[in-house]
Order: C-alpha cells, then sequence, then structure tokens
C-alpha cells in the first residue's frame, strides 16, 4: 500500500468513527456504539502512523521535517490524547468535535506540498526527533483542551438559558432523562452501607460514574469539561517547556545560541505565558470556569499563532515549516 | 472537593488558636512590605504583560534581525517615536526588562511564600475527628457490619491496594486514620519556579562574561580571537567582566557534501579544525559540522555558515585583487570593496550550485558611489558585468579579470561559562513542571461504633489539589470495594455497584 492511500484509508475510518461519535451523543448508553467510535478512531490513528512510516522508509530519515509532516504528526497527537482522555472518562460530547477537526486537519494537510526534500544541514540531528514531537503533543493536549473549553462554555450556556431542563443541552449534546448511574446513586443514599461520596452533597457522585450517560448528562458535565480542560492544559503545559528547553539545547548546539529572540521562539513563549497565566488563575481560584475557559481559547489562538501563523510569514531560523 | 469547599484547611483546623496581637520583628515587616510582591494576581498580570510585550517584539521588526534601513522606510516619521519606546528593541527595551525584573521578583518571593505550606501539606500527618469529618462539604459516610479493629484493617488494605500511605492515631472513642499520596507534587511548582529563578541568574552571568566571535577563514588560515572583527560581548564592554583566550584557531580543511540527488542542496559543512595554546601547543582538534560543534574548556566552535562564503580573487587592472565576501544584500552574501574613495566594487558571488546543468562559478559585479549603483535609473539595470572564471571584461574605469572564488567556512565561536549552569536550571524546570502534573490526594477517616451499638460508622473526608475527576473515579472505586466487602452482612443486597465494576473503575483510574 502507498502512502497516500493509507493516508485516505485513514480519512474513511475517520469519517465512519466521525457517525458513530455522532450516534453516542444520542444513545449515549450503547456501549457498542461508543467502542466502535473509539476503535475506528484508533484504526484511522494507526493507518496515519503506517503512512508516517512508509514516509520515513522512503526519506530515509524521520520524517518531521516539514508542515505536512508535522501536522499529520498533530494530526495523530491528538488522536492518541483523544483515545485515552475518552478510555479513562467517556466523554460522549468530545467525540464528534475532535473528529471533525482531525477530519478538517487532515484534508487541510494533504493540500499541503508533499514532496520529500533533502534534508538540511541543521535538521540533521537527534534532537529533531526529540524536540519537534514534544511540542506537538504539548499542542494537541492543547487542541483538547480547547475543544473541552469550547464544550463547556456551550453547556455552560445552555444550563443559563434552559436552567434544570439544560443538562442534556441541544441535539448533539442530549440525553435522556435522569441518568442511570445518577439513580442508582440516589437510591445508594438508603442503603444501609451509605457511601464516600453520599454525604451531603448527592449529585457530586455523577462525576464518579464512569458512563457516558452519568457524565455527559449530569448537572455537573460542564464542570466536567472544565476538569478536562484542566488537566489537558496541566499536562501540555509541562510538555511545551520541556519542547522549549530541548530546542534551546538544540539550538545552542546548532546554532550557538539558546534562545535567539526567533519569531517562533518568542511566540512560542507568547503560548506558554499565556498557558501560565490559565495556570495561575487556576490556583488563585478567584476566577469562574467560564473565565477559565475563555483563556483556555485565547492559549489556543496564541498556539495557532505559532504553529501556522509564524510558518505563513516563514521568518526566522525556523523557516523550515515555511507555508507556501 | 478542593480546600475552597472545607470549613478550613485541616492541618489547621487543629493548630489555629487565637494569638494576642505582638510587636513585629523588622524580618516580619519586610515580609508584609512585600506582600504584594508574592501575590498571585501580580504574578497574573505579569505574565499577561511579558506575553503581550514579547508579542510585540514579534509583531514588531526587530533591529538585529530586520535591516534598521528598511525600517527605517516602513515607519518613516513614525521611526523615531518608536524607538524612543522600544518596540524595534523589544526584548532589551527598559519597559520590557522592568517586566523581567519584577517577574523575578514575584517569582522569588512568591516561592518562598509557597515552600512552607507546601512541605507543612506533603510531610504533616493530621488527623480529624468524626465530628470534623461529618461537618465538611466533601464528606461520606459508611457503615461496616464488622468489630472496629477489622473495619480499621479492612479500610487500610484498600487504601494501601491504592498506592496510598496510611497513617493510625487513636481518638476519643474512635479510630482516625490519614492516607495520602502523591505528596512530592506539591512541591513541583516550587522546584520550577526555583529552576527560572538560576536559569535568570547563570543567564546573567553568563551575560557579563560570555562572547561570541565570528570569523570566515579559508583553509589554511590561522587567527586569534584578538585578530577577529566581528567580536561581540554578551552586554556593553564598558561592564563586560570576561577574559578572552590568547589560543590559536587552524582551519586544516572545509568541504561542503551536497545530496547525489538534489546536487543544488548542501548535505553537510565539514571544517577540520586545530586549536591551540599561545606557546602553540595543541589543545583539541577536531572535524566539526553543523549540529556537531567543538568544545574546548568553556569555549565552543560551531560550524555558522548555512551558505558558502569565501574569497574571490581577481586582477583589477592587470594587479591581483583579492576581495572578501564580507556582507549581505537582501539576504544574499556578497561582496563589498573599496576601489578609491568615492567607488565600491559589489560582487555578488553564484558558487553555490554544483549540478553541471547549471550555471556555476560565476560573479555579477557592479559600482556602487555610497548612494546608489553607478549607471542605475527607473527601469534600467545598473552598470554591471558577468564574468565567468578565467573570463575578463571591462566595468567603468576598471578591467577586472576574474581568476577563481576561494570557498571559506564561517565559524563562530562563543564563551558561556553559565552552561552547566543553565543545564542544570532547564533540568530542575523539566523536573518541577512534570511533579506538577501529578496530584496530593488526601483522605480524613474517622472509624466509630454505631451509635445503635452493631457495627462501625466509617465517616470519610477527602481532598485533592488538582485531578478532581480521577480522584472522584479512585473514591467510586474505593466505595464499590467497601460495600462488596460490607454489604453481603445487610439486607437488601446492592443494586448497582458490582465487584466487577469496582476492578473496571480502577482501570480506569491512574492520571
Amino acid at each position: 500500500m502507498q502512502e497516500i492511500e493509507l493516508v485516505h484509508l485513514g480519512i474513511v475510518l475517520l469519517l465512519v468513527s466521525l457517525l458513530f461519535q455522532v450516534l453516542r451523543t444520542q444513545w449515549t448508553a450503547v456501549t457498542w456504539i461508543r467502542e466502535a467510535g473509539w476503535a475506528t478512531m484508533a484504526l484511522s490513528l494507526v493507518s496515519f502512523i503506517a503512512s508516517i512510516v512508509l514516509r520515513s522508509q522512503t526519506a530515509q530519515y524521520f520524517a518531521l521535517s516539514n508542515m505536512y509532516e508535522s501536522m499529520m504528526f498533530l494530526i495523530m497527537w491528538t488522536q492518541v490524547a483523544f483515545l485515552v482522555l475518552d478510555r479513562w472518562f467517556r466523554l460522549p460530547s468530545l467525540g464528534w468535535p475532535v473528529c471533525m477537526l482531525v477530519l478538517v486537519g487532515v484534508v487541510y494537510t494533504i493540500s499541503l506540498p508533499t514532496e520529500i526534500l533533502p534534508l538540511q544541514a541543521a535538521l540533521q540531528s537527534y534532537w529533531r526527533a526529540i524536540h519537534v514531537p514534544v511540542i506537538i503533543l504539548s499542542y494537541a493536549m492543547f487542541t483538547m483542551a480547547f475543544l473541552s473549553s469550547v464544550i463547556y462554555l456551550v453547556k455552560y450556556l445552555l444550563e443559563q438559558r434552559g436552567g434544570s431542563q439544560t443538562s442534556g443541552g441541544g441535539p448533539m449534546l442530549a440525553t435522556a432523562g435522569m441518568p442511570e448511574g445518577f439513580k442508582s446513586v440516589e437510591s445508594d443514599l438508603e442503603a444501609d452501607v451509605g457511601g464516600i461520596l453520599t454525604h451531603q452533597d448527592a449529585h457530586q457522585s455523577s462525576l464518579a460514574e464512569l458512563d457516558a450517560s452519568t457524565l455527559d448528562a449530569s448537572k455537573d458535565a460542564a464542570n466536567v469539561y472544565d476538569e478536562i480542560t484542566y488537566r489537558c492544559i496541566a499536562v501540555g503545559f509541562p510538555l511545551l517547556t520541556i519542547g522549549i528547553i530541548l530546542g534551546g539545547l538544540w539550538a545552542n548546539e546548532a546554532w550557538g545560541n539558546y534562545w535567539s529572540w526567533d519569531p517562533k521562539e518568542s511566540m512560542s513563549l507568547v503560548t506558554l505565558l499565556g498557558y501560565g497565566v490559565y495556570l495561575h488563575m487556576r490556583v488563585n481560584r478567584q476566577h469562574p470556569p467560564k473565565t477559565l475557559a475563555i483563556v483556555s481559547i485565547i492559549g489556543f489562538v496564541l498556539m495557532l499563532i505559532t504553529y501556522f501563523g509564524v510558518n505563513m510569514m516563514g521568518l526566522g531560523l525556523h523557516s523550515y515549516g515555511k507555508i507556501e | 472537593m478542593t480546600s475552597s469547599s472545607l470549613p478550613s484547611d485541616p492541618a489547621l483546623m487543629q493548630t489555629a488558636q487565637p494569638t494576642p496581637p505582638a510587636k513585629k520583628s523588622f524580618p516580619a515587616l519586610v515580609w508584609e512590605w512585600l506582600a504584594c510582591f508574592r501575590s498571585i494576581q501580580l504574578a497574573i498580570v505579569l505574565l499577561s504583560l511579558l506575553a503581550i510585550g514579547t508579542l510585540v517584539g514579534v509583531l514588531m521588526p526587530q533591529e538585529g534581525l530586520v535591516d534598521t534601513v528598511e525600517i527605517k522606510r516602513t515607519y518613516g516619521s513614525n521611526y523615531h517615536l518608536f524607538k524612543a519606546m522600544g518596540l524595534f528593541n523589544v526584548y532589551s527595551s527598559y519597559w520590557f526588562i522592568t517586566l523581567e525584573v519584577l517577574f523575578f521578583f514575584n517569582l522569588l518571593i512568591g516561592s518562598f511564600k509557597w515552600l512552607k505550606p507546601a512541605y507543612m501539606s506533603a510531610t504533616r500527618q493530621t488527623f480529624l475527628s468524626p465530628k470534623h469529618i461529618t461537618a465538611a462539604k466533601d464528606a461520606g459516610v459508611m457503615r461496616s457490619p464488622y468489630p472496629q479493629e477489622k473495619t480499621v484493617q479492612q479500610v487500610t488494605q484498600q487504601l494501601q491496594k491504592r498506592r496510598y500511605k496510611v497513617y493510625r492515631q487513636d481518638g476519643e472513642g474512635h479510630q482516625a486514620l490519614y492516607a495520602t499520596k502523591g505528596n512530592f507534587s506539591r512541591f513541583g511548582p516550587v522546584i520550577a519556579h526555583f529552576g527560572i529563578l538560576c536559569m535568570l541568574i547563570f543567564s546573567v552571568m553568563g551575560a557579563f562574561s560570555g562572547f561570541k566571535a565570528q570569523k570566515i577563514a579559508v583553509p589554511g588560515d590561522t587567527f586569534t580571537l584578538a585578530q577577529v572583527n566581528a567580536f561581540f560581548p554578551n552586554v556593553n564592554r564598558s561592564v563586560w567582566m570576561g577574559q578572552v583566550p590568547n589560543w590559536q584557531f587552524h582551519v586544516k580543511d572545509f568541504r561542503i557534501e551536497y545530496y547525489e540527488d538534489h546536487p543544488e542542496t548542501p548535505k553537510q559543512y565539514f571544517c577540520t579544525l586545530e586549536v591551540l595554546d599561545a606557546e602553540g601547543n595543541l589543545k583539541a582538534t577536531k572535524t566539526i559540522s553543523v549540529n556537531d560543534p567543538l568544545s574546548v574548556e568553556d569555549l565552543t566552535v560551531y560550524q555558522a555558515s548555512f551558505t558558502p562564503t569565501g574569497k574571490l580573487f581577481f586582477e583589477l587592472n592587470g594587479e591581483p585583487k583579492t576581495v572578501e565576501i564580507n556582507t549581505q544584500f537582501q539576504d544574499r552574501p556578497v561582496s563589498m570593496t573599496a576601489l578609491d574613495d568615492k567607488l565600491s566594487l559589489l560582487v555578488f558571488p553564484f558558487m553555490v550550485q554544483q549540478d553541471p546543468e547549471v550555471e556555476k562559478n560565476y560573479v555579477m559585479l557592479f559600482l556602487h558611489d555610497g548612494k546608489g549603483f553607478v549607471g542605475a535609473a527607473p527601469g534600467k539595470m545598473p552598470d554591471n558585468l558577468k564574468l565567468f572564471e578565467g573570463q575578463q571584461g571591462r566595468l567603468g574605469d576598471y578591467q577586472l579579470k576574474f581568476i577563481q572564488p576561494e570557498i571559506a567556512t564561517g565559524l563562530q565561536i562563543k564563551k558561556a561559562p553559565e552552561v552547566p549552569g543553565m543545564y542544570a536550571a532547564f533540568f530542575i524546570i523539566i523536573l518541577g513542571t512534570v511533579l506538577c502534573i501529578f496530584s496530593q490526594r488526601q483522605l480524613w477517616i474517622a472509624i466509630r461504633p454505631k451509635a445503635s451499638g452493631e457495627g462501625q460508622e466509617v465517616c470519610f473526608m477527602y481532598k485533592t489539589n488538582k485531578g478532581r475527576l480521577s480522584f472522584t473515579q479512585e473514591l467510586a472505586g474505593l466505595e464499590s470495594a467497601l460495600k462488596a466487602l460490607w454489604q453481603p452482612q445487610f439486607s437488601p443486597p446492592p443494586k448497582t455497584s458490582t465487584p466487577s465494576d469496582a476492578a473496571r473503575k480502577e482501570e480506569a483510574v491512574t492520571l
């Protein structure tokens, strides 16, 4: 199979996954729909990985040296991040937006020049295989945080408009009635054994249920996505920090400077500072989740400028990823 | 579940006592005065301002990265105003440095502020009474049918299974347990901040003693740093305190490798170097390339040129004339050499291509009178001369013959005594930020006999500094496991949670 055929196969699998993810928002308790959505997403990831392996074999170097290849990595890391999060937390509202975003990303990526070019001298270093994937993984985490923030805001606004009826949200966010897990927890209150999570605030315990039927439909659904945003940023921030430091070490070896205030470097610092603001606001505990979600979205915009904006300018030392 | 939802910090609940007003010591007064610097709100403001400042530096052309003439042309009469505002040198402007200094103090004092609570929270075991626990919001009560000792063992076992450290204390009519894990994560922010402080300190140290020098050299050249024109201390010479070694650098060989299937693209630049001390004794030798520099003590020599540069040999009116490729014109390496008081010779070399299909090793020659190209007119190419190797021609009053080029290497020599310190600071920052990913989880448990006299009442209170969702999942798993142990003794049987549920939840929790 050719590299491009594998990419096309991945796109088809993504489309199938998107279908399941949309169905999942309607039938949250149907396990096989959830699993099918997850599995097809995982298969599309395998397909993309295979395409990059083939490309690397053809190029005879680790294929992560231009915009096409780094976009493919961003797509793959985003898929990995979603698959892990979904396995842990069962997040039906996040499934279809991730699928949509990844699909748009792949379609854009295959429109970029895909020609394999010889590697510039500056890129011939083991640092390339360390620094770049770490940075891109942090971008993937920020992408997940962005989507989660948007879902939080949507759910928050729906709750504001519709009061208690809005726990299910609109067509894409809807679930039917009181979730099973929630009911069972309430009934536990009357059981002899009692519970750790049920003493004062019964609906808190809905957070504890892993099933989508609980998590996504409860009154705490918005808060769940606030929490997911925080966890994604809490993982993405150290990764970006590590990535920038690794880049500094590489730059010191290649150019004799840790830091040159090159546009890419400066913008990555701006992104880091932006998410630093988010984390400090979170620690401060004086800012409502709505504000934090907006700051997370601003952070994502800064990340986009770092990733795409600077590449479009094609300025500075990081001109390898220039978008023609 | 966060501390904000607790009545107060449990550690403080047992120790907080009203204290009589006392005369404050001088250090206490200073600490109070510094309160404004340790505020997290100030940290948020400073981080935001630094981000905005850096963004301005990206959006505005920065001198050093963009030609000053070009900036002047773009901004016209506003140039001087913007220059005075530091917009063309953002990162060395007075306001950006002020922000950095404020940030430094905020980090320094803020880190001290966080250190003590982090240490206390991570190392201190606190035990709460059932009364305290049941008053808290994030708390729950379970009922065990077994005697107290067995219940304590069961709870302890379940907690240890989940990698909690469990401490026990005899209370008045109850048994108190304190379970905790992930305490190390409390030090993450403090360690990361300490690393940033170290980085800032070492970078300042490096600034006052480090330097950079650049040299274009051809094979056979020997030079010392004193002979290098492009020598740049990291700060202004008047305050610079560094030493310049009197070593000699000898370029033995330089070659460029090209890709066989892409002959126009350089694959790698190799330069064989010798470093000798003042007496001429060999200190080090190495063939360097891009990404593979030569390090001698705290001096490093980099293969810096990514485009071929060097010398061009001519005959000028019959006399040998050598010119160096010594500057750039519109991002192209060029040679600018004074011919007399008025005119300079500008040479554009075209020597990169190794493809036999492509013209190679030729030069384009122009004359420049200090104001512009000679013979330039709107819509007209200035007077010029194109010469291949061995060719000759006339440009203005000059008869020129292009003999041959000599490709040179561009070397960068850097002294950076701060490198070990910076690397250590980087490691500390990485360690701190990685620790920040994890969360500290705490459980306070009190086990007392039920009022009815049969079995035990087990009161739980829980707290985490982050990872609320996965912590709640873990508690649900704990709850299910305990239910599985205790429920069969009661009737009716459990309706929902089963051991298999618990096992499934357990698998899902390890964020």
